[in-house]
């Protein structure tokens, strides 16, 4: 039995992107945004999305619960799906479900919270919409003793009772979003008692109910700011250690970045430095419902809806978009982390978007060859697995990101089993 | 070793007013080692409040802001500060401009981000009209474009310390000036700027082995808040700060 080490370090690609990253940018007013990230933001989070280094050391008391939760993670082969496909191709994939929250998402909520807890905050506060993010930080929260309030999209709060009933366990006040905890919700539920909510407008409250006491509270986001990315690395670099072979493919879902810049920039580096990985191709799997990637305009927007945050330069459908309400909650976002952005746009990264039904149809599939139930946004890059491992020749190795497992997505799999 | 520390003052042209502004760079000539003059616009992409309040006030925009530099007799170098995208239609034309003004460089803050295929065009048109190429980069930059743009030779790299113009975040200056220090080397020289505020930042930038420091939104502060006078007196001490027998002296 090999047992490896968790890794020293996280790893920043902005360093070593073939173009600058654009700088964040004010809209033209009087008001900053970009100051206002002193008020919502723990401090080291604002100087890791500013930092010029390409490694950042991670802090030892990180290390160690990266141990407690299980890190690292497995990379394993799923040989079913091989040979139920019968196809001559090899497909590895490291599974994050295997953390105690079912997702990668504990990756970054970790040191998040203990950034927070630094800066002297008693209370974290972030949106979730499948409830993976939530769940992450509400664990998180609990293991570092601080209180956790959640904005949940208010779709999933309905469809996702599972997830909001843990991270009520865990000690955390879940709120359906829009709430009437904020004056941007409030408004929303005027214009529409029934709202399914987004992502965009639960981040938006969830900024807005930080800044009612930001000297305790502190905002922290799951996804798109690029220390979250960063954070993540720790998936892809154990990835590096663990691959018998350099793979033809990775493959990984598109919420707003995390989860594959977290699998692949560690590869995606290395190829830019020439250092290795230099036949892989990188495959980016969108929703259908979502598909800033595919469908979007490369462009300054807002991350959130209410446009509190200060403009990003990314890949976006437009921060008023509204997804329709899909089980794969976690990918429905109008924009994409700005490294990833770029590197779609660059020709790096393959981009590609999919339906709910034959996603879910390539989990169930999934499902019966490995025995592990994908949770629906990692049936994305299943979907697109499969699809390759079909056209691909003899020997070709395609590795995906597993992010999440989907014993909690029981309404997405029923919907399955109904329309069969 | 000691370094020459540049000090380098940002204004913005034509604010608060035509004859304020030029009286300001008149007092100001025997202080400062540079002006960065910014051309007033309606769209201030990367600049923070107080940069953008400036072209709100200032009371000729674009071009027209340029030209009463021609009634100026400045004795320093100085550079003109602008975005590619307000004058890529015929950016030529605007070289040749800026030329004629007498100055040494064009810093456009966009090049890099917005327009990196355009940066050989950009260098060629300097070189044409006989002005030095500056770039302007942000903490998180590239290496490898940072060791490509000193191939160009230029007059100095800009490493803007924050996210934006005068806005403070708790960023580790240190940590990002030492690595871009040590990226660039000897071959070129870097100004740094960006939310400077006082003398204490000064020392540990000149520790750091920076080139230049400018001053941009602190002074504009001061100045519209105290008046001239007081912005004087602060871009003196920090002159002051800058000279090799600082630490003696206080």
């Amino acid at each position: 039995m090999i047992i490896m080490n968790v890794p020293t370090r996280w790893y920043n690609i902005a360093v070593d992107l073939p173009i600058p990253l654009p700088p964040p940018r004010d809209p033209n007013d009087n008001f900053s945004r970009i100051d206002l990230l002193n008020k919502i933001l723990p401090s080291t989070l604002i100087d890791q999305e500013f930092t010029a280094e390409r490694y950042i050391t991670i802090p030892e008391v990180i290390r160690e619960l990266y141990r407690k939760i299980g890190r690292p993670t497995p990379l394993l082969r799923a040989e079913g799906l091989e040979r139920k496909l019968g196809v001559k191709v090899k497909i590895y994939y490291k599974f994050e479900g295997a953390l105690p929250s079912g997702s990668h998402k504990l990756n970054t909520a970790l040191p998040q919270v203990y950034y927070a807890k630094i800066d002297h905050a008693n209370e974290v506060v972030t949106e979730t919409s499948a409830g993976q993010w939530g769940l992450a930080v509400s664990i998180a929260a609990a293991l570092l003793n601080l209180k956790a309030t959640i904005f949940m999209t208010r779709a999933s709060y309905i469809s996702k009772s599972h997830r909001r009933i843990l991270m009520q366990v865990l000690g955390a006040t879940v709120y359906p979003s829009p709430s009437d905890m904020t004056m941007f919700g409030k408004k929303l539920l005027n214009q529409d008692p029934q709202h399914p909510g987004s992502l965009g407008i639960a981040i938006s409250e969830a900024i807005e109910y930080v800044l009612q006491d930001s000297n305790n509270r502190k905002y922290l986001p799951g996804s798109v700011m690029e220390f979250a990315l960063i954070h993540q690395t720790v998936i892809g670099q154990e990835v590096i250690e663990q691959l018998p072979e350099e793979p033809d493919i990775a493959i990984a879902c598109v919420g707003g970045g995390s989860n594959f810049g977290g699998f692949t920039y560690p590869m995606i580096g290395m190829k830019l430095r020439d250092e290795g990985f230099k036949k892989t191709r990188f495959i980016a799997v969108e929703s259908l419902a979502a598909p800033k990637l595919t469908r979007g305009k490369y462009m300054y927007d807002h991350p959130d809806t209410a446009g509190t945050l200060p403009m990003i330069k990314m890949y976006t459908l437009g921060r008023n978009y509204v997804p329709p309400p899909i089980h794969a909650a976690g990918l429905r976002y109008h924009g994409a982390a700005p490294s990833l952005s770029i590197l779609v746009r660059l020709g790096i990264i393959e981009a590609r978007a999919y339906s709910q039904e034959e996603v879910l149809m390539a989990g169930r599939l999934f499902a019966k060859c490995e025995g592990i139930i994908p949770a629906p946004e990692s049936a994305h890059a299943i979907k697109a697995v499969i699809d390759e491992a079909k056209r691909a020749k003899p020997g070709t190795v395609i590795i995906f990101n597993l992010s999440g497992h989907g014993l909690l997505d029981i309404d997405a799999y029923s919907k399955v089993l109904d329309d069969k | 070793m000691s370094i020459n520390i540049n000090l380098v003052l940002y204004l913005t042209s034509t604010y608060p007013s035509v004859q304020k502004f030029k009286e300001i760079v008149e007092k100001c000539d025997s202080i400062v080692d540079l002006f960065e003059i910014g051309v007033p616009t309606l769209n201030p992409k990367y600049d923070g409040p107080t940069v953008r309040m400036t072209y709100r006030e200032a009371e000729l925009l674009g071009v027209k802001a340029l030209e009463v530099i021609c009634d100026l007799n400045i004795k320093r170098n100085f550079i003109i500060m602008t975005y590619l995208e307000d004058y890529l239609h015929d950016f030529e034309h605007f070289v040749n401009f800026v030329k004629s003004l007498g100055a040494r460089s064009i810093l456009l803050p966009d090049l890099l981000f917005d327009f990196y295929h355009y940066v050989d065009s950009y260098v060629k048109l300097c070189e044409r009209y006989g002005m030095e190429p500056t770039f302007f980069i942000s903490s998180k930059f590239p290496y490898k474009i940072v060791r490509k743009l000193l191939t160009y030779s230029p007059y100095f790299i800009y490493l803007g310390l924050q996210a934006s113009s005068g806005i403070k975040l708790p960023l580790i200056v240190e940590r990002n000036v030492k690595i871009m220090r040590e990226l660039i080397g000897d071959s070129c020289r870097l100004y740094v700027g960006f939310a400077i505020r006082d003398v204490e930042e000064i020392k540990i930038l000149r520790e750091l082995g920076v080139h230049g420091v400018v001053i941009g939104s602190s002074f504009i502060k001061l100045l519209k808040d105290y008046g001239l006078i007081r912005a004087l007196n602060f871009l003196k001490e920090l002159k002051r700060s800058l000279s090799d027998n600082y630490e003696c002296s206080n």
